[in-house]
């Protein structure tokens, strides 16, 4: 496959797959994408032709593109790069997650978490917004050693005063 | 703490564990992400007491999930002495037919049919574009800089 069509097929799937991110980003990225896939196909073209899986990963690579993007923009906002343009009649709540939950106790858990001393308060708090251990770890620079730690020490709090 | 060393202990009233049953059917066949179709060791050890040659003709249901190996001496198909041959042809219409790879088929002599049949073990997807998202391994998440 020469250079100019692999360029040609890679602007087709960024036409296909890039949507409302920008074009010159998405282009490098489906390069990248096509670097990657041309090391890692041997490895599974028992699976699917090449033209298919060069398609999967540009557009896999494209859609982790669009999910960095839109970290920490909520659906609803403007600046989000899924905000559903073209249903402007219905009302934001409706792209809301729906709640889930009660309300009272997670401010009271939250008001209890205030009160831990540091770092279990940080601990808890990644926790209770769904990070993982790995993800705290990396927050905190701690190694696992201490994070098993301090976790341990949150637990028997959190037993000593619940249970 | 319980020191081990020092338990009493009365055996007798004890549920004995028996060792896990053998495996009904010791004889294996898979076909991986890369294309190989590989013979498990037991399975060539035993096809080659009756033909020296692994030389067959290789029929597969349409929905990939029975296949059968009719050992002749002048079949098309022909694993290697390692019991392993790449056919991405065949692999490929396993991930058509819903079937994630790596695939697993357990093998048994069948004397009716006069054939080696296997039958998948491994997990089925509800659609070819399932299979193939389940059979891809992920891709690894670069870095930001």
């Amino acid at each position: 496959m020469s250079l100019s069509h692999v360029d040609d097929t890679l602007k087709d799937h960024v036409r296909r797959f890039g949507r409302n991110l920008d074009y010159e980003d998405c282009l490098a990225e489906a390069w990248i994408a096509y670097l990657e896939a041309l090391n890692s196909y041997r490895r599974v073209q028992g699976c699917c032709g090449w033209e298919k899986y060069l398609s999967l990963c540009v557009q896999e690579q494209l859609q982790a593109l669009r999910s960095q993007r839109n970290q920490h923009i909520q659906i609803h906002s403007s600046l989000s790069l899924d905000h559903p343009s073209g249903e402007g009649d219905s009302p934001a709540g409706n792209w809301l997650p729906a709640q889930s939950g009660n309300f009272e106790r997670t401010v009271l858990f939250r008001d209890y978490i205030g009160q831990l001393r540091s770092p279990m308060k940080e601990i808890a708090h990644y926790m209770a917004q769904g990070d993982s251990p790995e993800e705290v770890m990396e927050c905190m620079s701690m190694t696992p050693a201490e994070f098993s730690y301090w976790t341990d020490c949150l637990r028997e709090q959190l037993e000593k005063e619940y249970l | 703490m319980v020191n081990p060393g020092l338990l009493q202990i009365d055996l007798s009233k004890w549920d004995q564990i028996a060792p896990p049953p053998p495996s009904t059917y010791p004889f294996s066949l898979s076909a991986n992400p890369n294309g190989y179709i590989s013979l498990g060791e037991r399975l060539r050890d035993e096809m080659r007491k009756h033909r020296p040659e692994l030389v067959f003709q290789f029929h597969a249901q349409p929905d990939r999930r029975v296949l059968a190996l009719v050992p002749c001496d002048s079949g098309e198909y022909h694993f290697p002495k390692g019991g392993r041959v790449k056919d991405l042809r065949f692999t490929q219409s396993l991930i058509a037919a819903g079937v994630i790879l790596p695939a697993r088929y357990q093998v048994a002599w069948n004397p009716q049919a006069g054939a080696w049949v296997a039958c998948l073990v491994s997990s089925e997807a509800a659609s070819p574009a399932a299979a193939l998202k389940a059979s891809l391994p992920p891709r690894q998440k670069r870095k930001s800089a």
